[in-house]
This record gives C-alpha cells, structure tokens and sequence, in this order.
C-alpha cells in the first residue's frame, strides 16, 4: 500500500445467496486503490453492484472474497464492535433519500454521530455548507438543503473518506451542479466516492470508474 | 450523540402512540394505586381489629375518626351487631371476608398494572418495525449495537418512568377524591411514601425489561438495508 493511498480493494468479489438457493455475484475480482483527497465517481445503471461497492468500502459488509485494506488494517480482521466506532471516526455517508432523523431538527441530526455532542462544532460545519436553518426539521427542508445537511453530518467527523450513494438523485439539474461544487469545494479535506448512475457528473471527479455486472471498467 | 440523549430525543418521534402508551401504563399505575391503596385500608383495619377485639374498648375511643372505627360504627349500626366482641361468630367471618376482599382487590390491581407495563412491549414491537431504517442509519452512523439495543431499551424504561409519574399523581388525585367523599380513610394512610417510590422503581424496571426484546431486535438489523430503494 502506498503511503498516499488510503483504500485498497484487492481481488473483492461478494456473492449473496438468493432464498431460492441461487448463488448472485453482486461484485466481481475488483482491484481498486483509492487515494487521499481525490474525488472519484463510480457510474453504472441500476443493479450493477455500485452500492454494494460503496458498503465494502464503508466496512458495512465483509466481502466474500479479496480483501479490503484501510489505512494499512485488513477489515475483516477488525472486530465488529471496533468497526463501528472506525466507520464513526473515519468514514461519512450520504445516502440518496431519507438522510436524516425526522424527528431531530438539522443542528441535531448533524450532532448524532458526535462522540462528544458540541453544537458549535455542528453549527460551524453546517454553515461551512451554506445551511443556517439550524433549528429546521427535516420536512421543512428542500432536497438539497436535506443533502447539504447529510454533508455537513459526514463531515462532522473530520472522517477520512465521504461515501456518497447517488447523493444527486432527488436534485434537479441546478442543485445536482451546486452540490457537486460543493463536493469539489471540500475535496482538499476529504477523499470523497461517490456512486452515480449520472454520467455527466463525471466531470467533476478527478478519476472516474465505471461498473457494470459487478466488473470494474477502468 | 449520548445514547441518553438519543433515548430522550426519540420520544418526539410517534407521539400519539408514545402519549397512549404512558396513559394506558399511568392508568394502571393509578388502578394498583387506587386499589391498593384501599386495599392497604382494609389491611390496616384487619390488623387493628385484632389487636383491639379482645377488650381494647378504649383505643376505638380514641381513634374515632380512623378507618377500623367508621367500618366497625357502620357495620354495628346497620346490621345491629357487636363486631367489637370477638367472642361474636360473625367477627371471624366478617375477618375472613375482608382478608379475601384484600387479596383480590390486590390481584385485580396487579393485573391492571401488568397490563399497563405489558403496553410498552408492544409499542416497542411497533417501533422497532418502523425503525428498521432508522436503526440502519444509527449503524452507519458509528453506532453500535449495544449501544442501539440500550437507547431502545432505555426509551421503554422512560416511558414506564414518566407513566409512574403521571399515574401517582392521578391516583394521588383519586385517592383524594375517594377520601373525601367516602370519610372511611385518609389520604395519609392510604398513600405512604414507600408504595410510590417502589411503584416508580417497580413500573420503570418493568418498562425496561419490557422494551429489551424488541430492542434486542432492533439492533440486529443489517446496516446495508439503508442503501435499498
């Protein structure tokens, strides 16, 4: 593993059993090395195994093959307790819907992975996205203000990696553009992948991937 | 995020279920109350009047205004009887028939209780299931499951705590009320400190343990189910 690269796929392939007994390859020998502080979307259609990638990397599921190394450490030799509390320090999500706790306003739902629960820390991050309605509740909020807050959450952390899965795909055109700046914007910061099915975000990205039946197209 | 401070947060979520819930537990907070609180009247009336049956015509004198004493009155006056003798038949059967009055105003109060506490279970079955998502985000989050399983069980134990309240304070209110229209007990004898103190414990352990399946359950959910569509 080379010193700048903090994310290392080797050989990953995931397979999961059907109830019908059928074996189903999600993820095919996949080789990847993710370097720090790059931006890099993963393009594929509906099904082609880009959010089962996205879990591996984000140590939610152990692959059936290959191995994952982050930061040096093989993940499926962490413990799954010690895991939790990496995956809280140095990784952040951001999912396409449903990102936040209904029932939490915007301050508190970017406070919810905190260790120690500091509201000015949040409050600062939250307007380093651009977001000031701190007391809002979710339903309250435009679909971009709803990502710009699940931002601001993955990032309360100062995690490593940001992974976002299809974190455009409930804005239109514009807000798909301004978030991705954003997403430029915080690059220097983070080392952020995200998975798309929206080939015209690849100019953002500093490498782009394409997937396809679980294969990696390079 | 403190898992304290989620479990308090999580109460805003389904109100109206979690509202229903502390009143169905607060009723039968205030039944067991209630009951045995009057059943603890009787009780008392059953221990004094042994122990002044004999021949202690004095202390009935004296406490005149007790419970023994009003129900000895009543009963003397209207069924022209002398319950104060104990060499009288009917004093061991009238005796008899409070003891059992006791028992099941006891066993009633008990059941109502249980049903109560047994409420929060199944409010917790309900919001696991809706929370499956919510719970997959928590994992995503950094959460684990531990500390998942005690936020959940942690939000039973609050409901049946802030049930105890309200249900002593309602059943204060109704043992007041029961006092002052039926002058055959008094609010002094009917609620000591040590029945509400162990109604609050006993209904927030209950509500605690309660909670701890479906807790349990909860935090086994897979965190990837929050990437599905």
């Amino acid at each position: 593993m080379t010193k700048n690269c903090i994310l290392e796929l080797k050989d990953v392939g995931k397979t999961y059993s059907h109830p019908s007994g059928q074996k189903i390859s999600a993820l095919k020998s996949i080789d990847l090395k993710v370097r720090k502080d790059s931006l890099i979307t993963i393009e594929g259609p509906s099904g082609s195994g880009k959010s089962t990638l996205l879990k591996i990397m984000g140590m939610l599921e152990i692959p059936s093959q290959g191995s994952v190394i982050f930061k040096g450490r093989e993940v499926k030799d962490i413990s799954p307790q010690k895991r939790s509390s990496l995956i809280r320090n140095e990784i952040g999500f951001i999912l396409k819907r449903d990102n936040l706790l209904s029932y939490l306003n915007a301050l508190e739902n970017v406070m919810l992975p905190m260790i120690n629960s500091n509201p000015d820390s949040a409050r600062e991050m939250l307007i380093k996205v651009g977001f000031n309605k701190f007391k809002s509740c979710p339903k309250e909020l435009s679909p971009l203000e709803l990502q710009k807050v699940a931002l601001a959450r993955a990032m309360v952390n100062q995690p490593s990696i940001i992974l976002a899965d299809e974190a455009t795909g409930e804005l239109d055109k514009l807000e798909s553009k301004e978030f991705m700046e954003l997403l430029k914007h915080f690059q220097k910061e983070f080392t952020i992948i995200m998975a798309t099915d929206d080939s015209h975000l690849s100019k953002y990205a500093d490498e782009s991937l394409k997937i396809e039946n679980g294969a990696l197209m390079h | 995020m403190s898992i304290y401070s989620l479990a308090l947060k999580n109460m805003r979520r389904n109100k109206i279920r979690n509202i229903s819930t502390v009143l169905r537990i607060g009723f039968g907070v205030l039944i067991l109350l209630v009951l045995v609180g009057s059943g603890m009247g009787i009780n008392s009336y059953i221990a004094q009047f042994e122990s002044y049956s004999g021949n202690n015509q004095t202390s009935v004198n004296d406490s005149n205004h007790s419970l023994n004493t009003t129900i000895i009155t009543y009963i003397n006056d209207y069924l022209g009887l002398d319950l104060n003798n104990s060499a009288n038949p009917i004093f061991f059967k009238v005796t008899n028939l409070l003891s059992n009055l006791l028992y099941f105003v006891d066993g009633i109060a008990s059941l109502a209780f249980l049903i109560g506490v047994l409420g929060v279970l199944t409010t917790m079955y309900f919001n696991e299931v809706e929370r499956r998502r919510e719970v997959g985000l928590l994992k995503i989050l950094g959460f684990n499951e531990r500390q998942i399983f005690l936020s959940l069980a942690l939000e039973g134990g609050l409901l049946g705590f802030i049930s105890s309240l309200i249900g002593i304070s309602l059943g204060s209110v109704g043992l007041y009320l029961i006092s002052a229209f039926i002058p055959i007990i008094s609010l002094s004898i009917a609620l000591p400190w040590w029945l509400i103190i162990e109604v609050i414990i006993l209904t927030t352990i209950l509500s605690f343990a309660s909670g701890m399946y479906p807790a349990w359950l909860a935090s086994k959910n897979d965190p990837a189910m929050v990437f599905r569509e």
